[in-house]
């Protein structure tokens, strides 16, 4: 599945769309505690896999772990339940709306194709 | 009776015997021709006018028997002697039809070498293969081990070292990983356009395809041939000019170019286990 809303193309691999991701969905106490907040936003290209924790691509990245990727705040399941390919909704809620690029949407889950 | 009586006698003899020899030769050569004639026209009437006359072709000896009607193969109403060197088989290879070949014909043809192709086995996973693309389905008479090997291996190329771990005759490793569970799978976006993503890159050829041209990249990367290389964090992202269409550019920027040809592979690695790869222009 293509990311509903990115910011850019990415820097990196070039293909790749940098796509906004909300993590923390499901309730996992532990994980919240660590965090003191259930929902987290990142950018996560969906080619190479680069990881941003701000909707800013010149900023640090990192990789996960090719065969077992999980989340840099939460430690869970990148590709789990508790993490999904944002929503315009959840961008709202991650304060990140300003950074989406319209032009590269995907899905029409706001009636935007 | 005198040398000249016995002269005239031995000359009309030899006569006779020259005219029933050319007799003979003229016969002989009237049923070649008769034959010939017949193996050509036989399946036409057949065909045409729904008679069921017996066709010809020749023995293991040379001779030319008669097939019987209903289980006559009019692909082999021509057969040379030539050709009798070849195996069994070999007749029944669709380019060995005869040049008077109609649609019945042509349709015993494709029934006699369907089974044949439908014995190769296969495994689940490749049967998402492209038939048109198929190495299992090469040739029914390649080497036996050959065609048991490329039963083994995933789209005929992909060998598993370990549980859902498969490496390529380059060294390339698939394994777990990605939003689709599995390298192979996140490859599989990019053997199919995705019109309503930006821009997507789509390899010819299907997964086969796709993974010869990634395994064909990685050569040329490790010679440096015509090859970028970037280094970032343990990733390697390699773009390679293929020097020749390996896919095309889709996507809503592809389809508003009308989907120009891609000629360069991206590839990006972590040692040799592929996290991506996707064509360019």
């Amino acid at each position: 599945m293509s990311p509903h809303h990115s910011i850019d193309y990415c820097p990196i691999c070039g293909g790749g769309l940098c796509g906004i991701r909300i993590c923390g969905l499901s309730s996992l106490p532990q994980a919240a505690a660590r965090r003191g907040d259930s929902i987290h936003g990142l950018i996560v290209c969906d080619e190479c896999e680069a990881i941003w924790l701000e909707p800013n691509i010149s900023s640090d990245h990192a990789y996960p772990d090719p065969t077992n990727s999980i989340c840099p705040i939460c430690s869970q399941p990148l590709w789990g339940d508790n993490s999904r390919w944002a929503n315009r909704e959840d961008i709202a809620a991650l304060g990140w709306s300003a950074a989406v690029n319209q032009e590269l949407d995907v899905n029409s889950d706001e009636g935007i194709a | 009776m005198n040398k000249s009586d016995s002269d005239e006698s031995s000359n009309r003899q030899s006569a006779k015997t020259g005219k029933r020899l050319g007799n003979k030769t003229a016969g002989g050569v009237a049923v070649v021709v008769l034959i010939t004639v017949y193996s050509f026209v036989q399946p036409l009437l057949n065909e045409r006018m729904g008679w069921n006359l017996p066709g010809l072709r020749q023995n293991s000896h040379g001779q030319i028997v008669t097939d019987s009607g209903p289980t006559n193969d009019p692909l082999q109403s021509t057969t040379t002697k030539a050709n009798e060197s070849a195996s069994p088989a070999a007749n029944d290879e669709p380019g060995h039809s005869a040049k008077t070949d109609n649609q019945k014909s042509k349709t015993t043809a494709k029934q006699q070498t369907k089974p044949r192709q439908t014995t190769s086995k296969r495994g689940p996973l490749a049967d998402r293969i492209s038939p048109d693309n198929n190495v299992s389905s090469k040739s029914p008479r390649g080497p036996p081990q050959t065609s048991q090997a490329d039963e083994d291996l995933l789209y005929g190329l992909l060998r598993e070292v370990s549980r859902d771990r498969y490496v390529s005759p380059a060294g390339l490793q698939y394994g777990p990983g990605s939003e689709e569970g599995h390298r192979l799978e996140h490859l599989r976006r990019h053997v199919k356009d995705i019109p309503n993503r930006p821009v997507h890159g789509v390899f010819d050829g299907d997964m086969e395809g796709a993974l010869k041209t990634i395994d064909q990249a990685y050569e040329r990367a490790k010679q440096g041939t015509r090859t970028t290389k970037k280094v970032d964090r343990g990733r390697i992202i390699y773009t390679v000019d293929m020097g020749k269409r390996i896919g095309f550019i889709g996507g809503q920027s592809g389809s508003r170019k009308g989907n120009p040809l891609a000629r360069r592979v991206r590839l990006v690695l972590e040692g040799t286990n592929v996290i991506t790869a996707y064509p360019i222009n």
